[in-house]
Formats: structure tokens, C-alpha cells, sequence
């Protein structure tokens, strides 16, 4: 077959192949079979972003339908839709519309005799596999986690909730990125309100791109005037799906493994899903001690400054003449001496998760031996601050989730700083506003310190201490309350259980 | 934003602008441990024991233990016409800033005693730093020279001297552990008087004073040289009047309600030997003390009841016989008993009601005790006492007959 003989392309071929721009990923696979000039077919994709096997099937699919469906042109698209075996078909009314399914991973069939285009989802590419959250790591308790691919975390979370009743609404943001986001909720058990605020934060949202799920979390949250997060981030399905339960909303977004929580409260960000696989005591033991640790993350060092430099009278006298021992000869006060160590601290923490992993060892070396114990042999620093800078450091990371503990980092270089002008006065000084602030916080118009502040005495069933599961018989209350039991109050009567 | 960015200003500058006035670092601090405060020529000599922390804990060189080549505190003095100043002078030759808080004990000279300790009240009640929970001691001669002794094994004397006190307290009663508010508060009582333990250098084979001066006791398994817990002062008012001994001073401890644990040592009923003696623990017991005015004369009717174990018995009686028991019981009922009367007599003989009658006497009979408070401590040599004590023998121990050959 010469150039000539060669029947034109269907003309919207060209259109799209000048919309592209002559991209190299952007192919089109021409289809000439049966009789000549009669029928032609083009195949649009983009190389990347289809499967490559679902797309094998597509393409036998069309050359059997050139070849063999000739004469029935006003049936054409029936019988090819009965002849491809994959995706879902649609057929875009526009070219723009036609173009977006070409960038969403659909196949697109153009004929010269067809009067409208088909387009065939077949998304694929490159994803990883669904692997263990690197982020919320559990001993007890599911081990997936949600990959980069959205289709698999939206099966992902489906697994878990077999009800008509997961609700998942898909939008696509960003001008440029045209990012799939996908909202779950639990009919009747979500607040309708949420959800309308949830639709008109999002509309409200136009940028060129939404890289990753934090992009939205600062679009929609109430303030971002607060160090503290207004919205939860997980890896994990398990979370999501245990917050849908409680009348939460979620976000999944594409292209990241990271899904938001809405609302939300202060104490979540002191849950772990594992609070609920585990027997509700040993649950609640841990629970307890990671409020332990938020108070040592955020008061330790500050404290310390603060009774060392102003209320000595306070501290024990053997304890007192230890400390005294220990800073002899220690050049700086013990703010600064406080505020170096804490930054020498993050200086670590940071480049461990920057540097790459092959010169972690060395990273580890450095920073133990180097900083820790040489600067207490140097007498550069007390050996008291870097006792306390580690506890401080180690408590930080009890908290399950990160942005949490980072509000809490930063809170506590401005209660040193407090501490070491004003001492404990300092340390009140810094905390009554914080408390004022954290009392004003709103998550999606739901107080942050919900179940202290307003009082609800039902949610402590869940809060400090985790009750057995037998007795929860209620969601939360305030986010669940548009469906409040969650099994009937009195568990059925067991065999063999004394009374 | 605005307002935001006014209340930003605002703590910045007040964390600048404070700049830290009133910041003590821990080592520009001289933590005092003990003071002792002397008289001499109408002006206050004031002894400071100031912790080395760096000879208490050596941790910035490495290593355990405190070296004890170095001496764990320093002592040294400095005179003024008031407390305060004398101490504000101490910076004339010594490099920290002193600090009080932590000052565990108040050690007084003879001669301030003698001439009142008011001023001495007054500073620790009024100043911030010091504390009215130190406690107090007074020594027959200098106190300075007291602060001077080192307390082997324990590296800090001045907590040591307190230990002491408040150990002997709670195990024996022998005195009492006294606070310097305990002194203020009887300054205001209507007894007036109270009892302030006496602390004294021992010398063991002819040793000398100065042995416990310096880092080489602890090198030794006995110091020639111990501090001790001696007699007991008599204060009355905020002034020292006398002494008593520390077997009439456990007496008033029992009249005082201040025995927690103690032992009794009593002969054996119906005793063969002079040997035979038992020693009884007390374990829990409580004073009632009740006065019943008859005509001018005030009657005290004390009440004790004791609850203890037998610790040590060589008594040849069998135990198993319940006789025995109330017999037992019987001795140590006459043994608290003269030691009662022991103690009350050191009180008469003092002019000093020890005992904290006279408040007791004010709560039962308001408008009597004002015509009695007139000469209240002649009249202490009227009050009689009407003593019963109830003493239970809870516990023989792990053996019924003792372990003698002289069984039957």
C-alpha cells in the first residue's frame, strides 16, 4: 500500500494530535482493514498512562470489528461496544471532554464513519504495590496501606466497608495536574452539614495543581493561623475506614498515599487504629502514657530551664546538687544551653530523613557519639540537658501522628524561651494562651477540644482510657450523633458467662 | 493580624526587655546546707556550710563517685549587726551568691541563745528564700565549730545533722526533731517553752576536733571525733535557760504525744536475776491529756495507750502463759509511767511547762486560766499528774521460751 492509496485520517486525529503537540507519548494507532476507504479506526492514547494488556485486547477488538462488521455502519458502535471486552465506554461529547479522557488513561476510537467518538477506560502505568505504611506502623493490626494509585485505595477502603452506603464522590482539581480526588462518607452516618461545607470549601479551591494531599488540607481547613492540625492525614485504610464509622468524612487524593480525616479533634491525634485491636487495658495503659509524652514533649525542657534558673527551691536538695554538679563549668546558661541542644537535636532529625540512606549509619555515628556524649566530656553542655533533650526528643515521637508532633516541637522553643526570661511564671504565661487558642479552634465548625471542651461525658468511654468494646455501644458524640448507636446497648447473652 | 502582630511585639519585648533580671544559674549559686549563727561582741557571726557540688558529683570528668580528695563543702564566716547583713557581707570573700533554700539545718552558739533568737525567727519566717521547716539545733560553745565537722560516710554534714535529728525521732523518741516554726509557734503559745535538741563533738580516745575537719575521716573506718545528739535546751520564750537530759526529755515526749516508735526496756516479772530484762516495741501509740481543775490547783490526768511486740526477752517464764503476758504488760505500764514522771519533773524543776499544759488548761477553763497565767510556771510545781497506761503486748515474736540454760 502506497501514501497515496492511504485513506485520510478521521479529522479529529489531526485536531488532537495538534492539541498535543506532537508529545511522544501520545500515540495514535491506525487501523486499516476490510474494504478499502470504507472503514478506518484510530486508536488515541498516551503510552503510560493505559494498561498495556488491556489495551492488546482493545485493539484485536477494533481490528475484528474493521474487519468483519462491514455494511453495518448504523450499528457500528453497538456492535463494537458488544466486541470490546474491557473498561467501562463512554462517549465524550466534546473535544475537550474527549481529551481529558485521553489524559485520564482511556483509549479513545476514532472512524472516519463513526458520527461520535469512544473512549474506553483502561487506565494502567507504572504504581507500587500496596505495601506497609512507613508512616503509622502497628504490631497488631491490618498492614496495608494506601499506595500512590487511587483506584487501588478506593478498593482499598471498599474492602472494608461492603455497604451501599460508602458514598464516594470524585472531583478533579487542579488546572494543570487535573488531579482525581475522591470524598468517602457513610450515608446516614456522616452530618449532612460537614458535607455541604466540605463540597464548598473544595469548589472554592482553583490552582494549577494539587500535588499532594496537603495541598487540600491547607485549602479547606478553618485557619491556618494555628500550629495545630485541623485535619487528619493517615496512610492507613483501617483509620479511614474506623472514622468513617464515627461519622467522619475522608479525601482520598491521586498520587499520593496520604488520605485526610474531617473533622477532627485534638484527641484523635493520640489515637492509633491499634488502640482498638488491642484488649482495651493494655490499649488504654499506652494510651495514657502517650498523653504522658505530650506533656513531657511539650514541657520538659521548658520546665527544666525554668526551675533550674529560677525556682531551685523546688527541686530536691541531693537532685539540686547533682544538677548544680553537673553544670560546673558549663559555659552557657542553661536556656541557651537548652535551645542548641534542641537545635543541634532537629539539625539530626533532619537530615536523617533528607540525607540518603546509605550514610545513615554515619549520620547516627555523628550525632550520637559526637554530639551527645563528647559535648558532655567537652563540658560544653550539662549531662543533665542532654538527658533531657533526648526524653524530650524520644517522647515527640510517641505521638502517632506527625503534624501533631510538630505543632508540639514548635510550641516548645517558645515555652523555653518563655521559661528562660519569666521561669514557671513563663511557662503559665505560655500556656494560658494556648489553652485560650487550642478552646477557640475549630475543625469544620466542631470544637478541637471536643469531648473536655464542650463537656460530653459520653465520649470519655473513648478518650483517656479505651472501655471494652462491648460498651461502646454509642458513636462519638457531636461528629456521630446523626446515628448514634453503634450496637444495641445490651450484647447478646453469651453461653457459659457468669452473670 | 494587627492586634496579632501588637501582642507579638509585646512578648518579645517583654522576654528582651525583662532580659532575665532575676536569673540564677545553678553554678553562680552557693547552696548553703547548714548555717550556724553565733554572737560575739554585740554583732551576729554567721557560719554558712556551702556545698561543692562539683566534689559532691563528679560528672563532668567522668567517672562514678565523687572523688574524695576534695572536701564536699566549704565553710566559712562573716559578721554583721543583722542576720541579713552579715550575710550579704559573706560576698565579700566568697565567689557564689548564697542560697538558702535549701539549708536543712539552723545550728545556734550558746551565747545567742542565751541572748534570744527573735531576730533569728524573724529572718527565717520573713525572707523567701529560707524556710521555717529547718531544723533547729543549739550547741553548748560555738556553733560555728559545728559546722566545721565532717559526718563520715554521709558527704553532706549540714543533711546529715538533720538525718540525725529526724531519724532518732522516728525510731527512738530519745528527742525531738524541732522546727524553726515549731519555735515560733510556742513563742505564741501560752506554755512558752520548748525543747531544742543539743548537738555536741564526741571525743573517742582522746581525739581531737579537728580530725573531723578534713577529707581524710573518710578514709577511716572509726573518727576519733563524732557529732552527737547530746541534752536538750530549754527555751523559754526565744531564749535558752537551761538544760535536761535526754532520758527526762523522752518522758516529756510521751507527755507530748511526739512517741511514734520507741523501746521500752523493763525487768521480767518475778524476775529470778537481775539479768532478766525484755525489751517492748512500741509500734503505735497515743497520748490523752486532760486537765481537772480542783480549787486553784490543776490535776492532769494523762492517758496513754501503747500498742507493741516483745523484741528481746531473756525472761525464764514461759511466754505461752497468759499471766505472763498481763504481767509483762504490767512492767512496761510502770516503766512508761516513771518515765513519764521523770520527764515532768525536769519540767517542774526548769520552771518551764514543757508539756504544753497551759494551752490545755486555756481550751478547758478560758476564764480560769486567765487569773492562773500569772505566775503559771510556779505554779507547775502544783500540777500533779495522774498517770494510766495501757500497754498491749501484741507480739511475742518467733519464740515463746527464750534460750537459756536456766529453764525449767
Amino acid at each position: 500500500m502506497n501514501v497515496s492509496e492511504r485513506p485520510a485520517e478521521p479529522a479529529i486525529v489531526e485536531r488532537l494530535r495538534h492539541r498535543f503537540g506532537g508529545s511522544s507519548d501520545f500515540i495514535v494507532r491506525l487501523i486499516q482493514e476490510g474494504p478499502k476507504d470504507r472503514c478506518q479506526y484510530a486508536v488515541c492514547y498516551i503510552d503510560g498512562l493505559v494498561d498495556k494488556n488491556l489495551l492488546a485486547f482493545l485493539l484485536e477488538a477494533v481490528v475484528a470489528e474493521a474487519r468483519e462488521g462491514a455494511g453495518m455502519t448504523q450499528d457500528l458502535a453497538r456492535s463494537l461496544t458488544s466486541r470490546i471486552p474491557v473498561g467501562s465506554l463512554t462517549a465524550p461529547e466534546s473535544e475537550e471532554a474527549l481529551v481529558h479522557a485521553i489524559l485520564n488513561g482511556e483509549a479513545v476510537i476514532v472512524g472516519n464513519e463513526l458520527t461520535f467518538e469512544l473512549s474506553v477506560a483502561i487506565p494502567g502505568g507504572p504504581s507500587r504495590a500496596v505495601e506497609e505504611p512507613s508512616s503509622q506502623t502497628v504490631v497488631r493490626g491490618p498492614k496495608d496501606g494506601f499506595t500512590e494509585n487511587l483506584a487501588d485505595n478506593v478498593s482499598l477502603v471498599r474492602r472494608r466497608l461492603r455497604t451501599p452506603d460508602l458514598r464516594i464522590e470524585n472531583r478533579v482539581l487542579g488546572r494543570y495536574t487535573r488531579t482525581k480526588i475522591a470524598v468517602f462518607y457513610i450515608e446516614g452516618i456522616v452530618q449532612p452539614v460537614i458535607l455541604e461545607e466540605l463540597g464548598r470549601r473544595l469548589d472554592a479551591i482553583d490552582i494549577d495543581g494539587i500535588l499532594e494531599s496537603g495541598y487540600i488540607e491547607e485549602f479547606i481547613q478553618d485557619t491556618s493561623w494555628t500550629p495545630f492540625p485541623t485535619i487528619q492525614n493517615t496512610e492507613r485504610p483501617d483509620t479511614v475506614a474506623g472514622h468513617l464509622l464515627e461519622g467522619h468524612a475522608a479525601i482520598l487524593v491521586d498520587g499520593t498515599p496520604f488520605a485526610l480525616i474531617l473533622p477532627v479533634t485534638f484527641f484523635k491525634f493520640f489515637l492509633s487504629s491499634e488502640d482498638y485491636y488491642q484488649r482495651h487495658d493494655i490499649a488504654s495503659f499506652v494510651r495514657m502514657i502517650r498523653f504522658i509524652a505530650f506533656f513531657v514533649s511539650l514541657l520538659l525542657p521548658s520546665l527544666y530551664i525554668a526551675v533550674t534558673t529560677f525556682q531551685q527551691e523546688m527541686i530536691p536538695t541531693t537532685m539540686l546538687i547533682s544538677l548544680a554538679a553537673q553544670r560546673e563549668g558549663v559555659p552557657l546558661p542553661a536556656l541557651l544551653e537548652a535551645l542548641l541542644m534542641e537545635l543541634t537535636f532537629e539539625v539530626i532529625r533532619e537530615a536523617g530523613i533528607r540525607m540518603p540512606r546509605v550514610i545513615g549509619p554515619a549520620i547516627s555515628i555523628v550525632g550520637a557519639l559526637v554530639l551527645g556524649q563528647a559535648a558532655v566530656q567537652a563540658g560544653l553542655v550539662s549531662g543533665a540537658m542532654v538527658i533531657i533533650v533526648s526524653f524530650t526528643a524520644i517522647a515527640s515521637f510517641v505521638i502517632p501522628a506527625l503534624g501533631m508532633s510538630a505543632a508540639i516541637r514548635l510550641m516548645r522553643f517558645l515555652l523555653m524561651v518563655l521559661a528562660g526570661s519569666f521561669g514557671l511564671f513563663g511557662v503559665l504565661a505560655g500556656m494560658i494562651p494556648l489553652l485560650l487558642h487550642l478552646v477557640a479552634l475549630r475543625s469544620f465548625g466542631v470544637p478541637y477540644l471536643l469531648p473536655i471542651a464542650p463537656l460530653k461525658w459520653m465520649n470519655f468511654k473513648d478518650l483517656f482510657y479505651r472501655l471494652p468494646w462491648r460498651t461502646l455501644t454509642e458513636r462519638p458524640a457531636v461528629i456521630g450523633s446523626r446515628n448514634p448507636r453503634r450496637q444495641p446497648r445490651r450484647g447478646p447473652k453469651r453461653e457459659g458467662t457468669r452473670k | 493580624m494587627k492586634r496579632w502582630r501588637l501582642m507579638l511585639c509585646a512578648t518579645m519585648a517583654c522576654c528582651l526587655l525583662a532580659g532575665c533580671w532575676d536569673r540564677r544559674e545553678l553554678n553562680e549559686l552557693g547552696i548553703t546546707a547548714a548555717t550556724a549563727i553565733d554572737r560575739s561582741d554585740n554583732e551576729w557571726v554567721v557560719t554558712y556550710q556551702v556545698i561543692v557540688p562539683s566534689a559532691m558529683w563528679s560528672g563532668a570528668g567522668g567517672g562514678g563517685a565523687a572523688s574524695s580528695s576534695q572536701s564536699s563543702v566549704h565553710v566559712f564566716t562573716s559578721r554583721g549587726s543583722t542576720i541579713r547583713e552579715a550575710a550579704s557581707r559573706a560576698n565579700l570573700e566568697f565567689t557564689r551568691q548564697l542560697y538558702f533554700s535549701h539549708t536543712d539545718v539552723l545550728v545556734l552558739g550558746k551565747e545567742a541563745a542565751q541572748q534570744g533568737i527573735s531576730e533569728v525567727l524573724d529572718l527565717f519566717l520573713r525572707s523567701f528564700d529560707s524556710r521555717e521547716t529547718v531544723l533547729l539545733t543549739v550547741t553548748d560553745g560555738e556553733a560555728s565549730k559545728i559546722l566545721r565537722q565532717l559526718v563520715p560516710p554521709e558527704r553532706l554534714p549540714g543533711r546529715a545533722i538533720a538525718s540525725i535529728m529526724e531519724t532518732d525521732q522516728k525510731t527512738s523518741g530519745l528527742t525531738p526533731a524541732v522546727k524553726i516554726f515549731d519555735v515560733a509557734r510556742s513563742i505564741y503559745s501560752d506554755s512558752n517553752a520548748i525543747l531544742v535538741p543539743e548537738i555536741g563533738i564526741r571525743r573517742v580516745d582522746g581525739g581531737n576536733e579537728k580530725d573531723l575537719e578534713g577529707v581524710d575521716a573518710f578514709k577511716t573506718t572509726i573518727v576519733p571525733t563524732k557529732l552527737r545528739l547530746l541534752r536538750l535546751a530549754v527555751f523559754k520564750g526565744a531564749r535558752l535557760v537551761g538544760w535536761i537530759d535526754q532520758e527526762e526529755s523522752y518522758g516529756l515526749d510521751w507527755l507530748n504525744n511526739r512517741i511514734k516508735k520507741t523501746m521500752i526496756v523493763f525487768p521480767c516479772p518475778g524476775a529470778k536475776s537481775e539479768k532478766e530484762h525484755a525489751t517492748y516495741q512500741v509500734r503505735a501509740s497515743k497520748t490523752r491529756v486532760v486537765p481537772v481543775r480542783s480549787g486553784e490547783a490543776y490535776q492532769m490526768y494523762v492517758r496513754v495507750k501503747t500498742k507493741g511486740a516483745l523484741n528481746e526477752s531473756t525472761c525464764t517464764r514461759s511466754l505461752a502463759d497468759p499471766a505472763m503476758v498481763s504481767a509483762m504488760e504490767k512492767q512496761i505500764e510502770k516503766a512508761i509511767m516513771d518515765d513519764i514522771r521523770l520527764g515532768w519533773s525536769a519540767a517542774q524543776r526548769m520552771h518551764a511547762d514543757l508539756a504544753g499544759f497551759a494551752d490545755k488548761i486555756h481550751r478547758k477553763y478560758p476564764k480560769a486560766w486567765q487569773k492562773a497565767k500569772q505566775d503559771w510556771d510556779r505554779q507547775l510545781e502544783q500540777v500533779e499528774l495522774n498517770i494510766q497506761v495501757q500497754a498491749t503486748l501484741e507480739n511475742m515474736g518467733m519464740l515463746n521460751d527464750t534460750v537459756s540454760e536456766e529453764l525449767p
